[in-house]
């Protein structure tokens, strides 16, 4: 570790980036869990807002990949509700969220009636569908997605890849 | 939570949200709509400068609205897309179906030209 005594100008932009880096050295895990109601969605949206704009000032996401996570949550969790349990509040919405410096995951799980993504049809965009628009929205602003049973639970697992802070390279 | 503000000026009628426009509050905005479809308002803005959040529901809400005004020879434009809900709009290509506007005068003035 570098002394205060070995500061320069150079060093000192290095602390700085160093810092950040501090934030996200070990992956750093939020989970929430909220009856399946679209009113409580925004409670856990808010969250993942702020981790989303807490990385795109650390420049490892672009603004444009922070509104793209979390649009892929709204419709993960709007999924949920609607298909899932069917509009019918009868179980909870787990969210888990986790960050590292190599990635930012969100887990959407539910206890209602699965689906097999692979039935859900490409939407033609060209014929303007007012539809099935959920899973095509979450597969391309998301670098992986995988729907998975877990006991009970349906998992709707989703990551983006973070960049690598200018200098640093991750460990 | 969505906040609708309706003017009409001539035979265009601006609706202003405010807020969010998702499954929740989809609703309302096409009841809104049904009710310009009803009195035969088929030139419509949407002035986006105070939307934060839209969803698949959200779009469904106003595609529905631009193919019901499009069979009347009526249109749709959309005025200050920015942030999330601009992001949603390029990945659907609705950037390409939809006259887009930096702000609500020259939407509006784009029915005139």
């Amino acid at each position: 570790m570098m002394s205060e005594e070995d500061s320069s100008d150079e060093t000192a932009k290095g602390d700085t980036q160093g810092r950040k880096r501090e934030l996200l050295r070990t992956a750093e895990r939020f989970s929430f869990g909220v009856p399946a109601r679209l009113e409580y969605r925004d409670a856990v949206r808010s969250f993942l807002t702020h981790i989303c704009e807490e990385l795109v000032a650390q420049k490892i996401l672009s603004e444009r990949d922070g509104h793209g996570v979390v649009s892929a949550f709204v419709e993960a969790f709007n999924n949920a509700v609607i298909h899932a349990y069917e509009g019918n509040a009868l179980g909870p919405i787990e969210v888990a969220m986790s960050v590292d410096p190599r990635m930012l995951q969100v887990e959407v799980r539910d206890a209602g009636q699965t689906f097999v993504p692979e039935d859900v049809p490409e939407p033609d965009l060209d014929a303007l569908p007012e539809g099935g628009l959920g899973l095509f929205i979450i597969r391309n602003f998301m670098d992986h997605v995988r729907y998975e049973k877990r006991g009970l639970q349906n998992v709707l697992m989703m990551q983006k890849r973070l960049d690598t802070p200018t200098g640093h390279e991750p460990t | 939570m969505l906040e609708i503000n309706r003017a009409d000026e001539d035979s265009i009628t601006i609706l202003t949200l405010r807020g969010h426009l998702d499954a929740l509050n989809a609703p309302t905005l096409k009841r809104e709509m049904e009710e310009l479809v009803s009195q035969k308002r088929t030139q419509v803005v949407f002035d986006m400068s105070l939307l934060e959040l839209i969803d698949s529901s959200g779009v469904g809400a106003i595609v529905s609205l631009f193919k019901q005004v499009r069979t009347s020879h009526g249109d749709v434009k959309i005025a200050s897309l920015h942030g999330q809900p601009r992001e949603i709009f390029k990945l659907l290509r609705l950037d390409r179906a939809f006259d887009l506007s930096d702000n609500v005068r020259v939407a509006v003035s784009r029915f005139h030209s």
